[in-house]
């Protein structure tokens, strides 16, 4: 019997839907725009996309994502190293960079304490963060904390603290202006610029 | 505030219903079973986000629909503004739209101020605390929309705290937790010992009107914060939370819950000193969840300086003539709008003009010609 064939324009509807924010609608219609578009441009899409996830992998220091053993941010000698900002993702990252208000370094937790979700301190980068605070990065005095204004994100802030502040380092939040329900990564850089300049001292 | 028109579409056993309210009374008439309470449903469901009766969201979809629509044109007196508010139910998910965009809860909420009043409410003195502690959260999410954005803040904590309990946390984890939920919950706990208070004097008199005879009613709220809570302040009512949730903490561990706060708290109702519970009649009841109602509803008029909107299901015949003369009397007064469901054509609210009515049957909801 003949093996039947997955049909390929399926196939590849099937796989642009998983990305995320992406309908089954939107898929058909990206499909069928690289199919027009023709080989020349799917390969290199294909390759941009291989390459990415080859070659992208997390900074040793902050989390972020780079091609090298550290990021571009962590290995600009003019950053100010008394400084860390830390942030829940890496798109939040990008956003603050944005609004070119921060000059100091950044750390990317990778996620939120979610226990609903079974997500503890264990789950996120915090392990990472005490690791360079007491070797690589011991010139940091103060942490501002960027979590989202979500229960999660302000749970994570205070946990931050919680740990944090009984070792010696000044940790401060950034102030609200953010929307609450609001996603950071979506928040204009004059908001974010506010909610910098704005940062609170926790306790 | 005035619901112009209504559109449902696969809301419950409605699969498109257009309505056009009427300025004052909007009657929905029909047999049982048939979509009258669905329809009051979609309404409040839209202006206060919250569900009529308590059922999970996918409850609310119509059997064999993808996603369920209500879409509401309202205006506001004081303002003279007409807003365009639209809900989407599709799977879990809830997507908002005020004029055309998408909205949060907090800034979609409020343009649509709506009391509802249903059979079940009849039970708030009889029944359980949590059916007391809805009535408070429902009342103030109408008095300020930013209530229900942190009560649904502080059942998100409450829930994960939980979480962390079962799950044998750090400490740590804990102390951060305790922080969010004494901030969600002082702000909760101050404002219903405030609503409260302003609300207490004027159902005791709502009730020295309707009941017969009548000792004098008083709330008072019991909180299982007890002296910790002073509602005069938000920040000292913070600390004590604080203080009782880190002493508690090694009973909580072990019982794995949050054993105090105000998702255990309860609106104490007395007669003449004496819990209601223990002593009043049917009759009282009634009369008790009436005044609370009306209570709830002329304070909230005054508040907004213009008549909330009122949802009525089933009171005709629910309430004797008597109490239902009562209830519209004052409804009258305050000369907002009404939309009620009944299995009689309503009698005595044509002279008050304006009556719409509408049939329904099988979930088609169709105008009434007169
Ligand atoms: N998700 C749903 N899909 C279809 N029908 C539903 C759904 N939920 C409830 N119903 C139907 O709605 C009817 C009850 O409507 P309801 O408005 O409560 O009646 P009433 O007119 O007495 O107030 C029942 O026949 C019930 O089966
Ligand atoms: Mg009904
Ligand atoms: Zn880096």
């Amino acid at each position: 019997m003949e093996r039947r064939k997955v049909d390929p324009i399926a196939r590849l509807i099937q796989a642009l839907s998983r990305l995320p924010g992406v309908g089954e609608k939107s898929a058909t219609r990206m499909a069928f725009y690289v199919l027009r578009q023709g080989p020349t441009f799917a390969a290199d899409l294909a390759e941009s996309l291989l390459e990415a996830t080859q070659r992208v992998s997390l900074c040793a220091r902050c989390q972020n994502l780079t091609d090298q053993a550290e990021c571009g941010i962590c290995a600009d000698p003019q950053r100010d190293v008394r400084v860390l900002c830390v942030v829940e993702n890496v798109q939040d990252l990008r956003a603050i960079e944005r609004s070119q208000e921060f000059k100091g370094r950044y750390h990317v937790l990778h996620g939120t304490l979610a226990p609903l979700e079974g997500i503890g301190p264990e789950g996120i980068k915090v392990k990472e963060l005490l690791s360079r605070l007491a070797g690589s990065d011991r010139s940091v005095e103060e942490l501002i904390v960027a979590t989202n204004p979500s229960v999660e994100g302000e749970a994570t802030a205070l946990y931050l603290q919680r740990v944090l502040q009984p070792m010696g380092f000044t940790v401060t939040r950034i102030a609200s202006g953010l929307p609450i329900g609001g996603d950071f990564e979506y928040a204009d850089p004059a908001t974010i610029s506010r909610a910098l300049s704005g940062r609170q001292r926790m306790s | 505030m005035r619901l112009l028109r209504a559109s449902i579409r696969n809301f419950r056993n409605l699969e498109s219903a257009e309505l056009e309210l009427g300025p004052r009374f909007t009657a929905l008439i029909g047999q049982n079973g048939q979509g009258k309470t669905n329809t009051l449903e979609a309404l409040y469901l839209i202006a206060a986000l919250r569900p009529l009766r308590n059922v999970p969201r996918s409850a609310l979809i119509r059997h064999g629909a993808e996603s369920a629509h209500v879409a509401l044109t309202v205006e506001r007196q004081s303002t003279g503004l007409t807003h365009a508010l639209s809900l989407e139910l599709k799977g879990a998910s809830r997507v908002l739209q005020k004029d055309g965009k998408k909205a949060e809860t907090g800034s979609f909420l409020g343009h649509a101020v709506t009391v509802a009043f249903t059979p079940d409410d009849l039970a708030l003195g009889k029944g359980s605390p949590e059916g007391r502690r809805r009535f408070l959260d429902r009342a103030l999410l109408n008095v300020r929309p930013a209530y229900l954005v942190r009560a649904l803040r502080f059942q998100k904590a409450i829930k994960e705290r939980n979480r962390v309990l079962i799950d044998q946390g750090k400490d740590e984890v804990l102390d951060a937790y305790d922080q969010v939920i004494a901030s969600e919950g002082a702000g909760i706990m101050v404002e219903r010992a405030r609503y409260i208070r302003e609300l207490g004097p004027r159902a005791a008199s709502h009730f020295a009107r309707i009941a017969d005879p009548a000792p004098t009613l008083s709330l008072a709220y019991a909180a299982s914060l007890d002296e910790g809570l002073d509602p005069s302040s938000e920040a000292q009512t913070r600390e004590a939370y604080l203080a009782k949730l880190l002493r508690r903490r090694p009973l909580d561990r072990k019982r794995r819950t949050t054993s105090v706060g105000p998702h255990h708290d309860d609106l104490e109702l007395m007669l003449d000193g004496h819990r209601v519970k223990d002593r009043a009649s049917q009759g009282q009841h009634r009369a008790l969840a009436l005044a609370l109602k009306l209570a709830e509803l002329t304070d909230l008029a005054e508040r907004l300086q213009e008549p909330p909107i009122l949802l009525l299901d089933d009171m005709s015949s629910e309430l004797d003539p008597v109490r239902s003369g009562q209830l519209f009397d004052c409804v009258r007064r305050l000369e907002g709008q009404v939309i009620l469901t009944s299995t009689e054509p309503p009698r005595g609210l044509e002279a008050s003009g304006h009556l719409v009515e509408y049939d329904v049957a099988q979930g088609q909801v169709t105008r009434r010609h007169p």
